[in-house]
């Protein structure tokens, strides 16, 4: 839990601690925002998890040197998100691991590299699907889900990944390669 | 791993960026042979499209900014033992002016228009949160071309610093205040042992010159191009006068 240990001992004054927060922090309000969504699965609790996480990166913020702004803000979200999961869904941390059992009936039911009949555009989600690809991204395991979210939207780098989940690269590659397998299965059967 | 997934894992590395120049270039002779990885290739890229689409499609609630900044400026730790409650004290005595100010004139004790006030406030309680620092300033700096160039991707405003030392003024330094949401200049200046803060905000309309006491501390408020400053201070009145006409015609620009 970074910076709850700094905020008993304020070392700068605080209008640098402001600055700096409205340097690296404030900008990244939005995409903090979705990612404690995806997490949370709910505005309400995004929020909450936002609120907490700002204060938390507030007081942090004199800790945080050099580096990446970004991976730093990020990873306290994606943290106070599983605080909060812990207690409000702890069965989602658990079995946050838990995709064996749909990646198998996947692969039963054809797989996913059984040539496409149709046109490879036909096979990806229209527009209109959009909502059926919302609820299959949440029904995902939540190591799968942030994994995913981190990649697609936020774009990062396996290894800025592994640095925000606290996993080895190689455990960010195999959880995205299933992630995608599922949801390619899933969204084949469905069709 | 049956070969399926471990061929699924290297094509999504691959689309990633993320496999080693030799991985790419067997990665590559396979596309080139298999039709069926072709398509799965697609169909990831296809996915990776929809799936961005949909990622970002969460709204970000317009408060959101507000509620954190709101947050943050009340978490501020206490410089020194003791001085939070005066802190606190002077945020108090501050929303029973604003909410006697309200009750009374119902807005003829200030002219603002409604969308000011809270710039009033955010200005008036940015001056009193830097005094309450060690430092009023985020940069220290008598010299205005090491000021201004400071703001520059810390506000989306570098204002003119210009040099009143040998009138009295001199220029200390400059700090980022929060108004409306969003991170301002502020210059700081000294008169003796006052200090004076300058906050620059897009204008917004024909904010009017005026001039307003509260809690001790004088207001002077002009607008010049597209620009409005905002200058507090606890000096006494004929010095702020004369500092913002001053501040004034080094800043004014002919037209």
């Amino acid at each position: 839990m970074t910076g709850l240990t700094s905020a008993a001992t304020p070392t700068a004054p605080s209008t640098l601690a402001r600055a700096r927060f409205s340097q690296l922090v404030l900008p990244r309000l939005d995409e903090g925002y979705r990612l404690a969504h995806w997490l949370t699965g709910n505005p309400t609790d995004a929020e909450d998890v936002m609120q907490e996480a700002c204060l938390r990166a507030y007081r942090g913020i004199e800790g945080f040197a050099e580096g990446n702004a970004r991976a730093w803000f990020l990873t306290i979200v994606r943290n106070t998100g599983y605080s909060w999961l812990q207690r409000h869904r702890p069965r989602a941390v658990i079995f946050a691991e838990d995709l064996a059992a749909e990646a198998r009936s996947a692969l039963e039911t054809g797989g996913v590299l059984t040539p496409a009949p149709e046109t490879p555009e036909a096979a990806l989600i229209a527009r209109d699907d959009a909502g059926q690809l919302a609820r299959a991204i949440d029904a995902l395991p939540v190591a799968f889900r942030e994994t995913l979210v981190l990649r697609e939207y936020h774009g990062l780098s396996y290894r800025e990944i592994a640095e925000v989940t606290g996993v080895p690269i190689g455990t960010v590659m195999s959880r995205l390669g299933r992630a995608r397998q599922h949801l390619l299965a899933l969204l084949v059967k469905d069709r | 791993m049956s070969g399926d997934d471990e061929t699924l894992l290297l094509l999504g590395a691959y689309a990633d960026g993320e496999l080693s120049p030799g991985e790419v270039l067997a990665m590559e002779r396979r596309l080139a042979a298999e039709p069926g990885l072709r398509d799965t290739a697609e169909r990831l890229r296809g996915l990776s499209g929809a799936l961005r689409e949909t990622l970002a499609q969460i709204p970000v609630p317009e408060t959101l900014r507000g509620h954190v900044i709101g947050r943050i400026g009340f978490a501020d730790p206490a410089p020194r033992r003791g001085w939070l409650g005066s802190w606190q004290a002077l945020a108090a005595t501050l929303l029973v002016g604003l909410a006697g100010g309200a009750a009374i004139g119902g807005g003829a004790v200030y002219q603002d228009r409604p969308e000011d006030a809270p710039h009033r406030t955010a200005v008036l309680a940015g001056h009193l949160r830097g005094l309450a620092a060690p430092q009023p300033f985020d940069i220290a700096s008598a010299d205005g071309h090491v000021v201004k160039p400071w703001f520059n991707g810390r506000t989306t405003i570098a204002p003119d610093a210009p040099d009143l030392a040998e009138q009295g003024f001199p220029l200390v330094g400059g700090r980022v205040d929060i108004v409306a949401g969003t991170p301002v200049p502020t210059l700081v200046y000294r008169r003796d042992r006052h200090v004076i803060s300058v906050t620059v905000v897009p204008a917004s309309g024909s904010a009017p010159t005026d001039e307003e006491h509260r809690d001790g501390s004088t207001i002077e408020r002009w607008t010049q191009g597209d620009l409005t400053y905002w200058a507090v201070s606890d000096l006494n009145t004929r010095d702020m006068r004369r500092f913002a006409d001053l501040f004034r015609s080094r800043t004014g620009r002919p037209g």
